[in-house]
């Protein structure tokens, strides 16, 4: 019994340290297109921007911070698959090439998902503390994303 | 004198109780099963035979409430109804919305190739109105 337990022990940090050789191509790109959204809204507030990179570029852009629990597996496939998906959903880094109504519907969406608390997801703010948005930064955030609606609506 | 004039005031604000009676209230026009959108009949019905079911006040389905309440319509912000109508064209037009296992309940709900293009061309329209061009 006790040497069962032990090679099923060595069995499993044998494929941990396996596992490790699996590395996933990581989504860091270091160039900032002109179409990304912080670079096509050039007048937006400080406290905004911050608001965005820190709360949305590390799944909804081209470039991610890693912390570094990310170098291991399986973790990193999990982390990878997060980030795919969010930036299948928007990609900020791609902003640019949306036509006037989808950014519009972009904009909306963002207050949308920020006002239900969908956006951070919770598994990500576990981590992120510093990701988390209080009401007054969801409502700043949610009056400037309808003032840019709006901006696009009358002048582009 | 006095007694008259108090008859008189009594008489006018009986009138004015009866023209207030009288005179519809815009907001009970307005019932959640036809919401006044000012949008062409035949896509309002396409709407209400292939949406309110999940998509109205009238429903129970929570989460597709939240997504899009077109009793709600005339509350939403203008672009958050210029986003609605480009989710709307998409959804309709790759065909998750009716959804699938919807559809295989309720087969009469399903759109036609045509009436799905038609529910994205007004669409696109709309939301070219809203955004004033």
């Amino acid at each position: 019994m006790k040497l069962n337990g032990r090679i099923i022990l060595y069995l499993l940090l044998g494929s941990f340290v396996i596992i490790q050789f699996f590395r996933v191509e990581k989504n860091v790109s270091d160039e900032v297109p002109a179409s990304d959204f912080l670079v096509q809204n050039p007048s937006i507030p400080d406290s905004i921007r911050m608001t965005i990179k820190t709360s949305c570029y590390d799944c909804h852009s081209n470039h991610t911070v890693y912390p570094w629990y990310a170098e291991v597996a399986p973790v990193s496939w999990l982390i990878n698959q997060h980030i795919k998906n969010g930036k299948h959903e928007l990609n900020f880094s791609e902003y640019g090439n949306l036509d006037k109504q989808k950014k519009i519907a972009l904009l909306s969406h963002i207050c949308e998902v920020i006002e239900d608390t969908v956006m951070p997801p919770a598994n990500y703010l576990w981590m992120h503390k510093d990701a988390v948005l209080d009401e007054s930064a969801i409502q700043a955030l949610c009056d400037w994303t309808d003032e840019a609606a709006m901006h696009i609506m009358r002048n582009d | 004198m006095k007694k008259a004039f108090y008859y008189i005031l009594f008489s006018v604000f009986a009138v004015f109780l009866f023209v207030a009676a009288q005179t519809p209230q815009p907001a009970s026009l307005a019932s959640p099963d036809d919401p006044q959108l000012g949008w062409p009949d035949d896509i309002m019905a396409l709407i209400e035979q292939s949406c309110f079911d999940c998509h109205s006040s009238e429903s129970g389905n929570l989460k597709a409430k939240q997504k899009l309440n077109f009793s709600n319509w005339a509350d939403y912000k203008l672009s958050k109804q210029v986003g609605k109508l480009s989710d709307i064209s998409d959804e309709v037009g790759e065909g998750k919305m009716p959804p699938e296992k919807y559809i295989s309940k309720n087969p009469e709900k399903a759109l036609s190739k045509e009436n799905i293009e038609r529910i994205k061309d007004w669409a696109s329209a709309e939301s070219e109105k809203l955004m004033g061009e």
